[in-house]
């Protein structure tokens, strides 16, 4: 080929990809001076509403050191302690399961001994079998306060009698303990009050938010002498908190879930009142010209 | 020339230097696979003896000296090389008066010395049973021979005959000698050691001439009357298979074996719990009123911080629940020491020893001193109260025999239950109790730690009076103290039979005492509670007390002893009689075994769970509070209550339903002890005693419960 072409050829391509280069840095520099522009505000939002549901969390287990024995023990415990609700005969009145589990039982004081550096005694290991289930109350918005506590007064004595233990389990030790109190008042409490579908509050709290920091950008763009223009972008920081470090690696040494759920829409509280929503919006506005 | 020698040289060299090469290599390979066994015997060793380090340590049961323990083992070797004279020869040298003890017999038993001789005769093979003869057989019919000339019963005749099966027994006349020691124990009401020697001669003396069918029938009679169903049946199934066409000639009568065998086993009939009548059904009552209550100043102890820890006083730190007993009219109690009696029908108070005003300080001096709750115990025996209290410790109480205040041992006292005057107090014992009383033919037997050396001894002292009659030292236990720095109690266990009191220590070891000669007959050490830290144990600045350990517990059902230490993990089933461990099995040791009704124990823990104990399995499991008070529940014909914090449960024993629960009039105790009394139910917590009307109606059905 001809050499002369051949450079020719070469200046050509420096010359596409210099041209690339520029357009890009335009843009990059358009979007780096857009996001300069423009107010940007917080804007937050709630709504109530009455819890419909009460849930409890009710475990079973079975401990012992032959696994037949263990399973004796659990299935026996399982089927009274469903035979009691079941003799309730509440149609509004379920238990859900969420899974067996099967591990090994380990007791209180062996666990502080080796946490303290103490020597244990060689203890053979037991077989234990889990099982975490809700009981769930549905219709409570459409009780009166007396008679639902009435109601649940009465599953709780049942469920107590059956077999069940109500609530979360105790803290087997003082770092479990640490954990839930860390954990703050999610899961900690006995009987839950909640509202599993939250659209309709959700839908509410948004408005509100997004009514809520267009006033303020409104408020701040009259304070600037500027017109406020079109919303840019909209960030939801949504709601929730997240385990400490301390907290997420004791878990991982226990092999513990965390007690949130992923996707869960509903909320829940300790006590029988109203449930809040809240939402919190990050909302950038136009200056309009 | 010399490039020719150096090639060689260098040849040579390289030849060499390759063999070391391959010396090295494969010495290397020597040496690490040397290392490789040296490491895994090592390994194995190790294990071995990691296996002994952390099996649990119990109860020390005085040993004979090895020098015994060679001999016997000597006797085996010169037995095997078949050099009969020498093997007796060794047996003879073993002077059992030199060195009180017991021997290893395998299997975790140790029995005397001379038991273990006779083990050791029995098993010997036929040549060696000849040899023994020729060296023994004159002597041993010279002894038979007295016995026969002799007109009417010697006065000597048991002692002779014990002598003969002891010492002679693979003679030509150890079998006859054995009938006849057997017929005449009978005769005496010792049927437990009638059937041993029949026994003994139908399962040991290979050669005997005696009726094996009239031997049979015999222990069959001898069972009957010792109420051993099972072992009965078992018997009988052999007269019947070897010896359905033979006849015996019993008391002058000739008789047909199988059939009178058959005749003898009794019908079934339902065991009968405490206080329930033949075909009574007790009946809780619908509504939780009782009918009379005594609270003990329950409300002084809740909210006590213990002087020891700090922390407030909770139901596994200290429970202060009363020790009861009832007779037709009354009931008693004691509670911490302070006793007294109330009207069975009214609950009005009798009498009582001390006041309740001063709860406050009992409790405190027990937590200081480490004083076992469970120490303040109560039991009725002969119409007289054994009671278990600290002595008086004012100064005119120990001018007159009193304690001093630093004295933390519990005494003795037996009462008179119309006034609850002191009767005896045993305070010169040199040991410090730590059993509940066993009474036995008005003795009293309490095993008890010797406050000089640390060994527990067992104690009989007449009822009567309250002197010691005689002791017998049992071995040493195994941290005995507790946390607090008392001394455990509760822990021994005791059961009689056929002149045997069998004491289970709690610590890893039952004992048998022969009642007559006052020696321990045999030994078991068994699987107990793992050695525990007496330390308390600390949590992040805070203390938390070790969780309430449960009782050990020992039990026995037809003829069978069922053996469970507390807070240990395994369960066994003893034949006192062989003596034999028939099996073991592993159960929680958060369990304890509580009742045996029929075929069916009742485990207690976390769960109320019942155990068949023919197939080993567990039938059915009863979750309750989540307290462990290791509790005893009431068994009675078609119903168990057991009591907890949520009330007391009435259980159906056929599958462990819960029928009901009554909630009952004391909410704010912990109810620890159930008694029947005629028609009143009594919960005994540690704030307050409760009566309970019951109704007591014809059972519907009765019988055995299903098993699975």
């Amino acid at each position: 080929m001809n050499p002369h072409l051949r450079v020719f050829d070469l200046t050509q391509s420096v010359r596409s990809l210099a041209t690339c280069i520029a357009v890009l840095a335009a843009s990059l520099m358009a979007a780096t001076v857009s996001a300069d522009e423009g107010i940007l505000v917080r804007g937050t939002g709630s709504a109530t509403g009455r819890p419909s549901q009460i849930e409890m969390s009710a475990t079973l287990s079975g401990e012992a050191e032959l696994a037949a024995d263990a399973m004796v023990k659990f299935h026996d415990a399982k089927r009274r302690a469903l035979a009691a609700i079941a003799g309730l005969k509440d149609p509004d009145l379920s238990v859900v399961s969420g899974g067996v589990s099967v591990g090994s039982g380990t007791d209180a004081n062996t666990q502080m001994m080796m946490m303290q550096g103490m020597a244990v005694p060689n203890t053979p290991q037991k077989v234990r079998l889990t099982e975490t289930s809700r009981i769930v109350l549905v219709h409570t918005d459409k009780l009166e306060p007396d008679e639902m506590l009435s109601k649940v007064l009465k599953i709780l004595d049942v469920a107590k009698d059956s077999g069940f233990q109500i609530g979360p389990v105790p803290a087997r030790n003082y770092y479990e303990m640490q954990i839930r109190a860390q954990q703050g008042g999610d899961g900690s409490a006995t009987v839950s009050f909640k509202l599993p579908d939250t659209s309709a509050l959700r839908e509410r709290a948004y408005k509100a938010a997004i009514d809520d920091a267009k006033s303020k950008a409104q408020r701040l763009a009259d304070l600037s002498g500027a017109k406020l223009g079109r919303i840019i972008s909209v960030h939801d920081e949504g709601v929730g908190n997240s385990d400490s470090d301390n907290a997420s690696m004791v878990r991982y040494v226990y092999g513990m879930r965390s007690n949130k759920e992923v996707e869960d829409r509903s909320i829940a509280g300790s006590n029988s009142g109203d449930l809040t929503l809240g939402a919190s919006l990050t909302v950038q506005f136009e200056i309009a010209k | 020339m010399y490039l020719i020698v150096g090639a060689l040289c260098g040849r040579a060299a390289r030849a060499l230097l390759r063999a070391a090469v391959v010396v090295a290599i494969v010495g290397r390979i020597a040496i690490s696979a040397h290392a490789q066994v040296v490491v895994t015997s090592a390994g194995v060793e190790d294990a071995a003896s990691d296996d002994q380090a952390n099996a649990p340590k119990g109860f020390a049961v005085l040993k004979a000296d090895s020098k015994i323990v060679e001999m016997l083992e000597d006797f085996k070797r010169y037995s095997g090389k078949k050099s009969w004279e020498l093997a007796f020869h060794a047996l003879s040298s073993i002077d059992e008066a030199s060195s009180p003890g017991l021997v290893p017999a395998g299997d975790g038993l140790l029995v005397p010395i001379r038991t273990r001789v006779e083990q050791c005769l029995l098993r010997l093979p036929p040549e060696g049973r000849d040899a023994y003869r020729v060296f023994n057989d004159a002597n041993a019919k010279q002894l038979w021979g007295r016995l026969q000339d002799a007109r009417g019963m010697p006065s000597d005749e048991l002692e002779t005959l014990r002598k003969l099966v002891e010492h002679y027994f693979l003679t030509s006349v150890g079998d006859l000698a054995a009938d006849r020691l057997g017929d005449a124990l009978f005769e005496q009401g010792d049927f437990s050691g009638a059937e041993g020697m029949w026994r003994l001669v139908v399962e040991k003396y290979p050669d005997s001439h005696l009726s094996l069918a009239k031997l049979q029938v015999k222990r069959c009679a001898a069972l009957s009357q010792l109420g051993r169903r099972d072992a009965l049946l078992t018997v009988v199934a052999q007269v019947r298979e070897k010896y359905a066409d033979q006849t015996v000639t019993i008391g002058g009568r000739e008789l047909h074996a199988a059939e009178f065998a058959e005749s003898l086993v009794p019908t079934v009939s339902p065991t009968q719990p405490s206080g329930a009548k033949d075909g009574e059904e007790v009946i809780l009552p619908t509504a939780d009123e009782p009918v009379w209550q005594i609270r003990i100043a329950g409300a002084n102890i809740a909210g006590m911080i213990d002087p020891q820890t700090g922390m407030p006083i909770n139901s596994a730190s200290f429970r202060a629940a009363s020790s009861g007993a009832v007779d037709e009219k009354r009931f008693y109690a004691n509670w911490l020491g302070a006793i007294y009696a109330a009207d069975l029908e009214t609950g009005k108070m009798i009498w009582r020893t001390d006041k309740f005003t001063d709860a406050f300080q009992r409790v405190t001096t027990s937590l200081q001193q480490g004083i076992s709750p469970e120490g303040f115990f109560l039991v009725a025996a002969g119409h007289k109260l054994l009671a278990g209290r600290r002595g008086s410790t004012n100064l005119l109480g120990q001018l007159l025999g009193g304690q001093l205040p630093q004295d933390n041992s519990l005494r003795l006292d037996c009462l008179d239950p119309a006034s609850g005057k002191l009767v005896w107090s045993a305070n010169q014992l040199d040991a410090t109790i730590v059993s509940t009383p066993y009474v036995v033919d008005d003795v009293v037997y309490v095993a008890g730690i010797a406050a000089n050396n640390s060994t527990m001894n067992l104690l009989a002292l007449s009822l009567a009076t309250g002197q010691v009659q005689w002791r017998v030292q049992l071995g040493t236990p195994q941290n005995s103290r507790n946390w607090r720095g008392g001394i455990n109690f509760g822990g021994p266990n005791m059961r009689a039979e056929g002149g045997v009191l069998y004491v289970a220590t709690d610590n890893g070891a039952l004992l048998a005492v022969d009642l007559a000669s006052r020696q321990i007959k045999w030994a078991l050490q068994h699987d107990t509670k793992p050695p525990t830290d007496n330390r308390r144990i600390f949590w992040a600045n805070g203390m938390m007390t070790t969780a309430t350990e449960t009782s050990g517990a020992l039990l026995d059902e037809d003829g069978v002893f069922y053996l469970k230490d507390g807070s240990a993990r395994l369960l066994y089933a003893v034949d006192p009689a062989a003596p034999a461990v028939q099996w073991k099995r592993p159960i929680s040791a958060d369990d304890s075994i509580v009742a045996i009704d029929g075929q069916t124990a009742y485990l207690l823990g976390h769960e109320l769970s019942a155990l068949d104990l023919k197939s080993r399995n567990l039938l059915w499991s009863t979750k309750l509070s989540d307290e462990n008070l290791a509790l005893r529940p009431l068994i009675c014909p078609e119903h168990i209550f057991v009591s907890t914090v949520r009330g007391i449960f009435d259980i159906d024993p056929a599958n462990g339903d819960i029928r009901r629960v009554l909630r009952g009039a004391d909410h704010e105790s912990r109810v620890c002890q159930l008694v029947l009394a005629g028609d009143r139910l009594i919960a005994i917590g540690d704030a307050a005693v409760t009566a309970y009307p019951i109704q007591r109606t014809k059972a519907v059905k009765l019988g055995r419960r299903p098993t699975k």
